[in-house]
């Protein structure tokens, strides 16, 4: 990696996440404050409600701090309104759910074209697609529907489409915890190879210590504090 | 963009079929309702055009009665000095197919020891016989044969002075004195109304004006080759009466306060009350199917927003699917109205049974014309966008974790 290569893309400041509960407020963040740079790849542990879910969403923008903020390529991403921040997700986030999240009525190369048309009327991602479709073994697949594939195969499809308008980070929740030791391995070697062929930064949450091996980087979590961040 | 969500929304129709097609059946059936109203009424607004522009023209020239404000028979006679003058002017104006002058009498007509209260129009028969020919080949006859002695009756009127063809009947008529002429029954006829043939009598209006001893008029009646430009010939024809001297009145069959306008208001009045409980079925049948997709989509739409998409879009997305709907609805409601009426017009219209005044019903068929599918179109898709933009503003108040936590 050159020096520009080693520049933070991410800078969590601070932030804190408070829930309230009738009276009583949880505190699902305490003060989490981290930063992370291009084509890390990084995983993020702890176990049930330590607030993983909770961090990569602010991480991603898809919820906001109670306080603290996040820096994405320069941009306060809690700041931008709602158009805006749509735009910095399309363009520079992707995101891949623990429970593949495709859509239903879209097969495969339609669900993976989504994101890139969002914004742009022209349909010049074919080759990217077919290219993605290539990497994570779907060429024979581009007609089905989600409904036709297996679990392995729809988080794969999510996998490529989180990468197709290249974004700058992506974010998985979990990826594995819905599938099998055996296809979960599978899912974590596509991800590390995009990470290492386009320099991809990944940050996933998980509980799982044999997925949590294939990080460069460990961010521990629990009760919502950051408790060691180990390279 | 546009096409990847027309795409989406399309396809997300047909996701819950039962749902989908219930709201097609009703949109459809809505559509086809407003689609086959209009058709009748477009049919009974012409029959009723074309009753009323043969029985007084498409313009009626006439010299409206002091003190009184408004109405048809709110006319008196008047003279012109150069009739011949005036029709040829008339007559020269572009459209124009043919000019024929009224005078309005009644009095009491008498058969045998027989008598009965009658009012009429005196005319000139050779041109009334035109107007049917005139009306629907939009030209003049040649050659017309000539009744100046006879009169037409009201088939009432016949019966209860026991008259028929052949038979000659007395009129007398009150003027600075009683005067009487007689004539011979040369038809039998039905009028517009049960009213009307109980003393009805039409009448050549040369001898009539020889009885009266005056050569005054109640009206002119203006016939068009054509049912168009006729505010303009109404604007010129004024003119001409203007250069004349003459203070007369020129209206024509379809302006305010005429009875055709109010005929139409009265089944407009119907048609708005019908477009408005369409309008709020479909917006609430719209509205219910777009507000469960969202409940059942909510899921849906946090992953949509965690990969670029906005509120925005979100509410286009669900906009279009409205749009769809509405629009499939309209295009099945387009099948229903065009089988239908193509069904009731082969069997001959629907019978529509006469008003109390009236003697005869009539088959009523369905014209489908393009005022109504448009007016359909727009309500079908229109109400549908706005009640699904209604339906879709919730949304805005759901942040992404709500929308992805949401079972």
């Amino acid at each position: 990696m050159n020096n520009s290569d080693n520049e933070n893309i991410l800078i969590c400041d601070n932030v804190s996440k408070y829930y309230s509960l009738g009276s009583s407020t949880i505190e699902a963040l305490k003060n989490v404050t981290l930063s992370i740079k291009k084509a890390e790849f990084i995983a993020i542990a702890g176990p049930s409600g330590s607030g993983k879910s909770t961090l990569l969403h602010i991480l991603a923008g898809l919820d906001k701090p109670s306080t603290g903020s996040v820096k994405l390529l320069d941009y306060d991403i809690h700041k931008l309104d709602d158009d805006r921040l749509s735009k910095m997700r399309n363009k520079h986030i992707g995101f891949i759910f623990q429970t593949f999240n495709l859509i239903p009525v879209l097969n495969v190369y339609e669900n993976i074209e989504y994101p890139c048309l969002i914004y742009s009327k022209d349909r010049k991602n074919k080759e990217r697609i077919f290219l993605l479709l290539e990497e994570i073994k779907m060429l024979d697949k581009i007609k089905k529907r989600p409904n036709q594939l297996s679990g392995g195969e729809r988080q794969r499809v999510a996998i490529a489409r989180a990468l197709i308008n290249s974004p700058s980070i992506v974010f998985a929740d979990e990826p594995t915890a819905n599938l099998d030791h055996k296809t979960g391995d599978i899912i974590m070697n596509i991800m590390k190879s995009m990470n290492e062929k386009y320099s991809t930064t990944f940050v996933f949450s998980t509980h799982d210590p044999t997925i949590m091996k294939n990080a460069e980087r460990i961010i521990h979590l629990q009760d919502g504090k950051l408790i060691k961040d180990q390279s | 963009m546009k096409v990847l969500f027309l795409k989406h929304a399309f396809r997300n129709i047909f996701r819950n079929r039962f749902r989908s097609i219930s709201i097609l059946l009703t949109t459809g059936i809505c559509s086809a309702v407003l689609i086959v109203i209009g058709g009748f009424y477009d049919y009974l607004f012409r029959s009723v055009e074309n009753e009323v522009i043969a029985e007084q023209g498409h313009i009626k020239i006439y010299k409206k009665a002091s003190g009184e404000s408004s109405g048809d028979f709110s006319q008196e006679m008047w003279e012109c000095t150069d009739y011949d003058g005036l029709e040829k002017d008339i007559l020269n104006c572009n459209n124009v197919s043919m000019v024929t002058p009224r005078l309005v009498i009644s009095g009491l007509a008498g058969f045998d020891e027989k008598t009965a209260i009658f009012q009429g129009d005196a005319v000139v028969f050779e041109r009334e016989n035109m107007i049917n020919a005139i009306l629907l080949h939009g030209k003049t006859p040649l050659s017309t044969e000539s009744e100046t002695s006879g009169v037409h009756i009201g088939k009432i009127l016949a019966r209860n002075l026991g008259v028929g063809r052949g038979d000659i009947i007395n009129l007398l008529v009150q003027t600075d004195i009683v005067k009487g002429i007689s004539f011979t029954v040369t038809d039998v006829i039905t009028t517009v109304s049960e009213e009307l043939d109980r003393v009805y009598i039409k009448m050549p209006l040369k001898p009539v004006q020889t009885l009266l001893d005056t050569n005054k008029l109640h009206s002119m009646h203006v016939f068009l080759k054509e049912n168009k430009d006729t505010d303009a010939i109404k604007n010129r024809i004024g003119e001409i009466i203007k250069k004349r001297g003459l203070d007369l009145k020129v209206s024509l069959y379809n302006e305010s306060g005429s009875y055709f306008e109010e005929v139409q208001n009265v089944y407009m009045n119907n048609y708005y009350f019908i477009l408005m409980v369409i309008m709020i079925t479909i917006f609430f049948s719209i509205a219910n199917t777009i507000t469960m997709a969202i409940m059942e989509r909510v899921k849906e739409m946090g992953t949509l927003r965690s990969f670029g998409m906005s509120i925005r879009h979100l509410i286009v997305l669900f906009i279009y699917e409205g749009f769809f709907l509405g629009l499939f609805g309209y295009a099945f409601g387009i099948f229903i109205a065009v089988s239908g009426s193509t069904i009731i017009n082969s069997i001959g219209g629907i019978y529509i049974p006469p008003p109390p005044t009236e003697e005869k019903g009539f088959y009523a068929i369905i014209n489908i014309s393009l005022v109504p599918l448009f007016i359909s179109f727009i309500i079908a898709t229109g109400v549908s966008v706005l009640s699904s933009f209604i339906s879709t503003l919730k949304i805005t108040s759901l942040t992404i974790i709500d929308e992805l936590g949401h079972i």
